[in-house]
């Protein structure tokens, strides 16, 4: 794989290499998104070259692609003679090899090649813990966002995200925190705001809304990690869907809610003919009622049951109805 | 007794439970003053006007009623009543735990009781009443 990560046409270089050595088939890549892209699609490549001969390249960024794309197969990097020291600078010891890409041959590049892969056996067991890592986050349960501190762009995600959020590899790493959830900065930025309404930096948990590819919006628990790799600091975000748990909790306080409204309801609508009634017989049963009260008491008490039935034939009713809909 | 005088308020939006209240409060032999309103905002009114720190209120409230319940009744007299000389005692037909315990926060409510109010409860209330307030208006069997 070439990966082209300029303006500047590759041809030459591909052309010389093919004229020398038979067989060679490039697969051009534009920039290291879309290098990263081919890889996480399962692409498997002899060996990656990247141009870094462009005037307008950021370092910190550069050293951390190459630290991805040596892990991925041998890494052999052209650049210009200006650039030659700042990006041996910035290349993983053994990982990578570094040709000038105006005069590279292709013996050259053929024995990059070679000396690479050489070195990069010698550090198979530094990989091998890597790729433990690597499966480790791949296979993790919950959604694991790795961004950029100061500008929340995706550097990287594990699969747990790519599933359950519904975007691919390539849609996270053209897209920001803030693109899927509006509040959400990098961990930088979110540090500036806090200290500037003088909250508490330290509580890094939060509960967020983040949108998937379908439509849906879910809640997110997302706590923000340190985290370095390749030497440049980053943010780790380990993200649980909470949504179902958070809706499961409004369905439990609806329920307490109707139970509210059944206890308030026997209370003091079914309970209250009842007692008056129970009050009334009391009376009578105690003498307390002169004769000229007798037939008022019993129509009260008769009121008083007929209250009592209509009531019960209302809760009927309404349950029956409430079933039927 | 060191109240001048005492007033009994009955707050019930059920004209059949003052009534049955009224003479359960005579079985008692109480001689005291009694008016009934039949929503708590009358009721709020005419104690407004009327109250006097040098005269004992008593006041069976009726939780469930219209144009003012009688929590917003209790969350109005709060303003102004006293405890030394006013005692709210809460008559609902509410078996709910929610509402004694409601009733339990305010200052002035002394007793909760749940309707129907029998001879016994009032019996039991008396004692209450005397002891709280050093006054033997209402009648117990052991006077």
């Amino acid at each position: 794989m070439m990966i082209q990560n300029s303006f500047i046409n590759c041809d030459y270089f591909t052309e010389n290499i093919n004229a020398g050595i038979s067989g060679i088939q490039f697969v051009l890549t534009e920039d290291f998104e879309e290098a990263q892209s081919l890889i996480s699609e399962g692409r498997e490549f002899d060996a990656i070259a990247i141009d870094l001969s462009d005037d307008q390249m950021k370092w910190n960024d550069i050293k951390f692609q190459i630290n991805i794309l040596s892990e991925q197969a041998p890494l052999v990097v052209l650049t210009s003679e200006r650039h030659y020291c700042k990006v041996s600078e910035v290349l993983p010891s053994g990982a990578a090899g570094c040709l000038i890409k105006k005069t590279a041959t292709p013996g050259e590049f053929h024995n990059a090649i070679l000396c690479t892969e050489k070195l990069s056996r010698l550090q198979a067991a530094k990989c091998a813990s890597e790729l433990r890592f690597k499966q480790l986050f791949n296979s993790y349960p919950t959604m694991i966002f790795i961004c950029d501190p100061e500008t929340g762009k995706f550097l990287d995600v594990n699969e747990s995200a790519i599933d359950q959020l519904g975007y691919s590899y390539k849609d996270f790493l053209s897209k920001k925190l803030r693109d899927l959830s509006s509040s959400l900065r990098g961990k930088a930025l979110l540090l500036r705001e806090w200290r500037s309404r003088d909250e508490n930096p330290e509580s890094i948990t939060q509960i967020k809304k983040f949108k998937a590819k379908n439509g849906e919006i879910l809640d997110l628990q997302v706590v923000f990690l340190p985290f370095s790799i390749g030497g440049k600091d980053v943010d780790m975000l380990l993200a649980t869907n909470i949504s179902s748990k958070i809706k499961q909790g409004r369905i439990i306080e609806m329920q307490n809610e109707r139970f509210d409204n059944i206890a308030w309801t026997q209370s003091h609508i079914v309970r209250a003919p009842v007692a008056r009634l129970m009050a009334l017989i009391n009376i009578f049963k105690n003498g307390l009622i002169e004769e000229a009260e007798r037939e008022l008491i019993l129509d009260n008490i008769y009121a008083a049951a007929e209250e009592v039935d209509e009531i019960v034939r209302g809760i009927a009713l309404a349950s029956q109805n409430a079933r039927e809909n | 007794m060191r109240f001048m005088k005492t007033r009994i308020l009955l707050v019930d939006d059920d004209p059949v439970y003052t009534m049955i209240m009224r003479k359960s409060l005579q079985m008692q032999n109480i001689s005291a003053h009694c008016e009934s309103f039949d929503n708590g905002l009358s009721a709020v009114e005419y104690f407004r006007e009327r109250y006097n720190e040098d005269e004992l209120n008593l006041i069976f409230l009726d939780i469930n009623m219209p144009i003012l319940d009688g929590w917003g009744f209790l969350d109005r007299i709060e303003n102004f009543a006293s405890p030394e000389n006013v005692g709210v005692i809460v008559v609902s037909s509410s078996v709910n735990e929610k509402d004694v315990q409601r009733s339990k926060s305010s200052r002035l409510v002394i007793d909760f009781l749940i309707k129907p109010v029998l001879r016994e409860h009032l019996e039991m209330l008396s004692v209450k009443i005397n002891s709280r307030y050093s006054t033997t208006l209402f009648k117990t069997r052991r006077d």
